[in-house]
C-alpha cells in the first residue's frame, strides 16, 4: 500500500513539473507574437506584415492632400512655388500604386494667386486665392472647383462684421463655415478671427445651399484666441466630420453631423493626439499617425489599438513631416509627407502602407539597438538600414521610455547583467553612462574593419581610434562655445579671463527673478557679463571644458581642482547663485542652412534679447554658430532694439584645450550572435546619408557631411553678415572629448554648492573632494 | 531484507529510492538557485569579465591589493564586530524584560517587532528627515546650543547605521530568544533554587548554558542580517557614501556596474570563505554545548 501511495505521489510531482515547463514554453511563444501585425495562422506558420512603399516622390514641391474618390482611385495634390506663383499638380493612381500626373478640367482656369486647395469629400476642391492689399493685409477669395466645370466664386454669406475663420470639409460637397468677430486691435481682414468665438453653419458648395447651424460648444474647449479652424485633427467620413478636442481630462473625439450637432465618441483619452495627421474610413473608424505607427479607434469604441507599428518606416524619421493620412478602401494607408533634411533640400514622398500576407510576420533576422535616451541618428539609421536590408528587423529599445519606473542605475544594472551573461543588445549607445569600463572589460567589438578613420574629422575621433582598435565612436558631437562681440570674446582664453570679465561687470540676474529681470533692457555699459542659473549650472560650465584635467588616470589633479573651485567660488558668490537651477526657458528652432539650434537661458538672453555681453551654449550645428548666436533682437518688453551686431564665438575656455562633447557614442556587443550585421548597422550610422542629416543631438563627425553643413551655413548670406568669426576654425579647434560621468558630477556638486553659498572654503572643498573621490578612484585601480 | 512484521517485508533500497525522489524538487532548486550559481561565481573568479579567458589568481591578487576592497572589508568587519554582540545583548535583555512583564509584555513584543515591517524606503526617508544637515536632530541640537553634526558626511554615519540596524533587528532576535527561554524547563530553575542559587546565579548557570543552541541560531541570523543594512545606506547616501559606511556591498554594486566581474566574484568568494570560517566552528562549538 505504501509503495502504491509513494509511486502515486512521485507521479503527481513529476506531472506537475512537466506541465509547468510546457506552460512556460507555450506562453513565451504567445508573448513574442506581434499583435500589431494582424497575423494570420497559415499552414507554414504565422504570416503577414506591413510594408512601406514609396509610390511617389516629388522634389521642390509642398504636399497638399491625399484622398480617394468613390471609384477607388487615389489622388494627391502638390504645390510648386515659384516666382510666377503657385502651380498645383495632381497625381492619380487608379490602382493605388502607379501615379501619373493628371489635371482636372478646371485647373487651367484656376485664378492666379491661389495659395491652397482644400479637397472635399467627393474630390472637388475649394481653392483659396490671396491678393495683397497694401503692406499688411490680403484679400482672400474662394473658388469651388468641380470636375467638368469652371471655378465658381464662393459667397459665404457671413453676417455683417464677421470674418471667415475656416471652411472645413464635411460630407461630399459641403464645408463647415466657421466665422467670428475680428480680433481686437487687428486691422487686417484675412486670418483675423478668434476661433474661441466661432459660430457657423454647413454650406453645400455644389448647390450653394445653406445647411444647419453648427454648435461649436465642444470645439471651443480647446480653441485659444487664434485664427484658423476651431476643429483639430479633422477627418471627413463622407457624411460627417470627426475632430478632436482637448480638455483637462484628456483628448476627446467628436463627430459633427450634417445637422450641426456634435456627438461625443470617446472622451478623456491619453492616447489620441491633437495635431496628428488623421483619417477616417468608410466605417467611420478613426486613424491617427504618430512616430510609432498608425492607431485606430473603432467607431463607438474606446480602445485605441495599434494597427501599424514599425519604427523603421518613414513616419518615425525626425526629418519627415506628415501632411496627410488616408485610410484607403482596400485597407491600406497613404501618408503624404515633406522630407526636409534642411530648407534647401526638400522632397515630397507619398508612402503607402499595405499588409503583405506573403511575408513572414517576423523578419528572418533581427537586430537590437539599445540606448538610454532616444537618438535621432539611430532612428534615421534604422530607416536607411531597412532600405538595403529589408529582411532584417531592427528593434530599437529606448531604456528610459521602456522602463519609466526604473532609475538610471537600475537600467544600467540590467544592461550589465545581460552583457555579463553573454547576451544583451547588439548595438549599444553609451550616452549617459561611463563606457570606459565596458571597453576595458572587452565587452565591445573592434569596429576597425567597418569604420575608416579617414572618413571622419581627425580632431574628433583621434582619441577613439587606438592601437588596439576602435571600440566606441561618437556619431555626433557638440561644441561648447562662448559668443559675443568679436573684440571681447577673443580675449576669453582662460577661466581666469572669464572670471575677471564677470567680476568687473554688473551682477547678473539669477534665481527666482531670472526670467523677469533678464528681459529688462540694459545699456551696453551696464550689461552683466554672463548668465548662470544656479551653482549646478556654473559647475557644468566648468566641468564641460575641464573635467579630464581634474580627474585624470593618475588620480585627482589638486592644482586644477583648486583652479576650478576658485572660479566657481568667485563667480558663484558674486552672482549670488542658488544651489540648483529652478525652471528655465530658452528657444529651439532652425537657423542658417535650416540647421537646428537650442538656446538655454545661458545663451538666450545674449542671442535673442541682447542685454548680456556673452552667451554660452553647446553648438549643435554650424548654422547655430552663424545664425542663432548672431542676432540680438532687443528687449521684447521695452521695444529697445540694438539691431544686429557683429558676433564671434570661441571654444569655451577651460582646463582642457578645445573641449568638445562626443554624443551618440556607438559600440557593438562583442558577444552578439549577429556581429557582422551589427557592424553593418554601425557603418550605416556613420555613412553619408545618415550623417548628412541635421539633428538637434549634434553635428556630424563624418568629414564630408560636416563640411557640407558648414558650407550650407556659410551660404546663408543674410546671417553670415553678422557672424564675423570663422566657423571652420572654431569647429576645427575641438580636440579633447569631455564626457561628464554622472557619478563624478554627483560627488562634485555638493562642494560646488557649498563654495557658492560660502559654507566651504576652496581648500576644504579640494580636500573634501579628494577624500570623496578616493573610493571612486580606488575602485578603478 | 528486514523482516518488520509478519507479512510486511520492506526492502531498504526501495525506501531510499522513494526518499530521494521526494527530495528531488528541493535538491533541484538548491542546485539551480544556490550551488550552480556559486560554482559559476567561483569559476568566474578565475576568468576575465566575460568568463571566456582564464586568468589564474590575477583577480584575487588584484582584490587584495585594492584599497577600496580593504576599506570596505575593514568597515564590514568593524560593523559586524560591533553590531552582532550589541544586538545579541540588547535583544536578550529585551527578551528577559518582556518575559518578566508577563502577561503585559505582549504589547511590547508587538511594538519591538514593528520596525521589521517598516519598508526600507521609509527608513531612508526617516533618515533624511532626522539626520540631514537641517534635519530634526540637528534642529534640536541647535536649539540646545550644540553645534550641528554632519551625520551622513562624517564618521557619525557609522553609528547611525548601527542604531538603525539595532532598531530594526532587535525585535526579531528578541522573539528567537523568547522561544529559547520558553524551552528551558522550570525544573532546572527549581532545582537551582533548592540548591540556594540566586537570580544572577540562575541566569549565568542555568539560563545562559541552556540558551547556547539559541545563541548559535541568533548569531548566524544576526550575522546575515548585517548585510541587509546596505539597503538603507544605499538609498540615503548613494553609491559613494562616507568612507565609514562604505561596505562590501557598495563595492560589489559599483564593480558590477563597472562590469568588473572578475574582481567582484573573487571578492565574493573570499567573503564566503570568511563567513564559512566563522560559522562552521561556531556551529560545532554550539552543537557540542547542546549535546552537553
Amino acid at each position: 500500500m505504501k509503495r502504491i501511495v509513494s509511486a502515486l505521489l512521485a507521479g503527481v510531482i513529476a506531472l506537475g513539473l512537466a506541465s509547468c515547463g510546457g506552460q512556460t514554453a507555450s506562453s513565451a511563444a504567445a508573448g513574442t507574437g506581434s499583435a500589431a501585425s494582424g497575423q494570420t495562422a497559415g499552414a507554414g506558420g504565422v504570416m503577414g506584415r506591413w510594408v512601406q512603399q514609396e509610390v511617389l516622390t516629388a522634389e521642390g514641391m509642398y504636399p497638399s492632400d491625399v484622398y480617394q474618390t468613390a471609384d477607388g482611385a487615389v489622388h494627391v495634390w502638390m504645390c510648386e512655388t515659384g516666382e510666377a506663383g503657385n502651380v498645383f499638380h495632381r497625381y492619380t493612381a487608379v490602382d493605388g500604386v502607379n501615379f501619373t500626373e493628371d489635371a482636372p478640367s478646371w485647373l487651367a482656369a484656376l485664378p492666379a494667386g491661389s495659395v491652397s486647395l482644400t479637397v472635399l469629400g467627393n474630390g472637388d476642391v475649394l481653392a483659396t486665392q490671396l491678393t495683397p492689399m497694401g503692406e499688411a493685409d490680403v484679400k482672400a477669395e474662394y473658388f469651388y472647383c468641380a470636375e467638368g466645370a469652371q471655378p465658381q466664386p464662393v459667397d459665404w454669406g457671413l453676417p455683417e462684421g464677421m470674418v471667415l475663420l475656416s471652411a472645413d470639409p464635411i460630407g461630399l460637397s459641403s464645408v463647415v463655415v466657421a466665422y467670428s468677430p475680428p480680433m481686437e486691435g487687428v486691422e487686417r481682414t484675412y486670418q483675423s478671427g478668434n476661433s474661441s468665438q466661432a459660430e457657423g453653419f454647413i454650406l453645400d458648395l455644389a448647390t450653394g445651399q445653406k445647411g444647419a447651424q453648427v454648435d461649436f460648444t465642444f470645439a471651443h474647449q480647446s480653441s485659444n484666441s487664434s485664427n484658423g479652424s476651431p476643429f483639430a485633427s479633422q477627418a471627413n467620413t463622407g457624411d460627417s466630420m470627426m475632430y478632436l478636442t482637448s480638455a483637462a481630462d484628456g483628448v476627446s473625439l467628436y463627430e459633427l453631423g450634417m445637422d450641426g450637432r456634435s456627438t461625443l465618441l470617446t472622451g478623456g483619452s491619453d492616447v489620441l493626439q491633437m495635431g496628428s495627421a488623421s483619417a477616417a474610413d468608410s466605417e467611420k473608424n478613426y486613424y491617427q499617425l504618430d512616430t510609432v505607427g498608425i492607431t485606430r479607434l473603432a467607431y463607438g469604441g474606446s480602445l485605441n489599438e495599434r494597427v501599424v507599428e514599425n519604427r523603421a518606416f518613414a513616419y518615425a524619421q525626425p526629418d519627415i513631416y506628415p501632411y496627410g493620412l488616408l485610410a484607403a478602401q482596400d485597407g491600406s494607408f497613404y501618408m503624404c509627407a515633406l522630407e526636409a533634411s534642411n530648407e534647401y533640400n526638400i522632397t515630397v514622398p507619398l508612402y503607402r502602407y499595405v499588409f503583405d500576407e506573403t511575408l513572414p510576420t517576423q523578419s528572418t533576422e533581427s537586430l537590437t539597438v539599445w540606448s538610454l535616451n532616444r537618438s535621432d541618428t539611430v532612428t534615421a539609421a534604422i530607416a536607411e538600414f531597412a532600405k538595403t536590408n529589408p529582411e532584417i528587423g531592427v528593434e530599437y529599445t529606448v531604456a528610459v521610455e521602456a522602463n519609466p519606473n526604473l532609475s538610471t542605475a537600475d537600467i544600467l544594472s540590467t544592461l550589465a547583467a545581460e552583457l555579463l551573461a553573454g547576451g544583451g543588445p547588439d548595438v549599444i549607445l553609451c550616452d549617459g553612462f561611463d563606457c570606459e569600463p565596458y571597453v576595458k572589460q572587452g565587452i565591445f567589438a573592434d569596429l576597425s574593419d567597418v569604420l575608416n578613420r579617414a572618413d571622419f574629422k581627425e580632431n574628433l575621433v583621434s582619441s577613439f581610434f587606438t592601437d588596439e582598435g576602435v571600440f566606441v565612436l561618437p556619431m555626433r558631437w557638440k561644441l561648447p562655445v562662448i559668443f559675443g562681440l568679436p573684440e571681447e570674446v577673443s580675449a576669453l582664453t582662460s577661466l581666469e579671463a572669464v572670471q575677471e570679465d564677470i567680476l568687473s561687470a554688473p551682477v547678473p540676474p539669477s534665481g527666482e527673478t531670472l526670467q523677469e529681470d533678464a528681459y529688462a533692457w540694459k545699456e551696453p555699459g551696464q550689461q552683466p557679463a554672463m548668465i548662470f542659473t544656479g551653482a549646478d549650472n556654473l559647475m557644468d560650465f566648468v566641468l564641460g571644458s575641464s573635467l579630464p584635467a581634474i580627474v585624470t588616470a593618475e588620480g585627482v589633479n589638486e592644482d586644477n581642482l583648486r583652479t576650478a573651485y576658485s572660479f566657481i567660488q568667485a563667480v558663484g558668490r558674486y552672482c549670488q547663485l542658488p544651489a540648483a537651477t529652478q525652471g528655465g526657458g530658452g528657444a529651439a528652432s532652425t537657423g542658417a542652412g535650416g540647421q537646428p539650434f537650442i538656446l538655454s537661458d545661458n545663451a538666450y538672453f545674449r542671442a535673442m534679447v541682447g542685454n548680456v555681453r556673452y552667451g554660452w551654449a553647446d553648438a549643435i550645428s554650424p548654422g547655430m554658430l552663424s545664425d542663432a548666436l548672431a542676432a540680438p533682437a532687443g528687449d521684447i518688453l521695452s521695444g529697445q532694439n540694438p539691431g544686429k551686431t557683429p558676433v564671434s564665438a570661441v571654444v569655451r575656455p577651460g582646463l582642457c584645450p578645445g573641449a568638445f562633447t562626443p554624443v551618440c557614442l556607438t559600440a557593438v556587443n562583442a558577444s552578439s550572435s549577429k556581429l557582422e550585421t551589427a557592424k553593418s548597422f554601425v557603418q550605416t550610422m556613420a555613412g553619408k546619408t545618415v550623417q548628412d542629416n541635421n539633428f538637434s543631438e549634434g553635428m556630424a563627425v563624418r568629414t564630408e557631411s560636416l563640411q557640407a553643413a558648414i558650407e550650407a551655413a556659410r551660404a546663408d548670406g543674410e546671417m553670415m553678415e553678422y557672424f564675423t568669426g570663422d566657423i571652420q576654425a572654431v569647429l576645427d579647434s575641438a580636440q579633447t572629448p569631455v564626457v561628464v560621468d554622472a557619478a563624478l558630477r554627483e560627488i562634485l556638486l555638493p562642494h560646488a554648492q557649498n563654495l557658492t553659498d560660502g559654507s566651504e572654503s576652496v581648500e576644504d572643498a579640494v580636500q573634501g573632494t579628494v577624500n570623496d573621490l578616493s573610493i571612486y578612484l580606488a575602485e578603478r585601480r | 531484507m528486514k523482516k518488520m512484521a509478519a507479512g510486511h517485508c520492506v526492502r531498504k533500497p526501495q525506501r531510499e529510492w522513494a526518499a530521494y525522489l521526494f527530495l528531488l524538487p528541493s535538491m533541484a532548486g538548491l542546485i539551480v538557485f544556490l550551488l550552480a550559481p556559486f560554482a559559476e561565481t567561483v569559476r568566474r573568479s578565475f576568468t576575465n569579465a566575460l568568463g571566456t579567458q582564464w586568468v589564474g589568481l590575477y583577480n584575487y591578487q588584484s582584490v587584495f591589493h585594492n584599497e577600496a576592497f580593504r576599506l570596505a572589508a575593514g568597515n564590514t568587519a568593524r560593523f559586524l564586530c560591533v553590531c552582532v554582540p550589541l544586538l545579541l545583548a540588547v535583544s536578550l535583555i529585551l527578551a528577559l524584560a518582556v518575559r518578566a512583564l508577563k502577561p503585559g509584555g505582549r504589547a511590547f513584543k508587538t511594538a519591538y517587532l514593528l520596525p521589521m515591517a517598516v519598508p526600507v524606503a521609509s527608513i531612508a526617508l526617516l533618515w533624511q528627515v532626522l539626520f540631514a544637515e537641517k534635519g530634526l536632530v540637528n534642529g534640536r541640537l541647535v536649539s540646545l546650543g550644540v553645534q550641528p553634526v554632519d551625520f551622513m558626511g562624517t564618521g557619525a554615519a557609522f553609528w547611525v547605521l548601527i542604531g538603525t540596524y539595532l532598531w530594526k533587528n532587535s525585535g526579531y532576535d528578541m522573539i528567537l530568544w523568547l522561544a529559547g527561554l520558553d524551552g528551558i524547563p522550570d525544573s532546572l530553575y527549581e532545582a537551582a533554587r533548592v540548591d540556594g542559587a540566586g537570580r544572577l546565579q540562575c541566569f549565568f548557570h542555568v539560563t545562559l548554558p541552556q540558551l547556547a543552541p539559541t545563541l548559535g541560531l541568533v548569531s548566524v541570523l544576526s550575522l546575515l542580517n548585517t548585510f541587509k543594512v546596505f539597503r538603507e545606506a544605499y538609498l540615503v547616501a548613494g553609491s559613494y557614501p562616507h568612507e565609514s559606511i562604505y561596505m562590501l556591498q557598495h563595492l560589489f554594486n559599483n564593480w558590477f556596474l563597472s562590469l568588473d566581474m572578475g574582481r567582484l566574484t573573487a571578492a565574493a568568494v573570499l567573503v564566503a570563505l570568511v563567513l564559512l570560517v566563522i560559522v562552521l566552528p561556531l556551529q560545532r562549538v554550539l552543537k557540542g554545548a547542546e549535546q552537553l
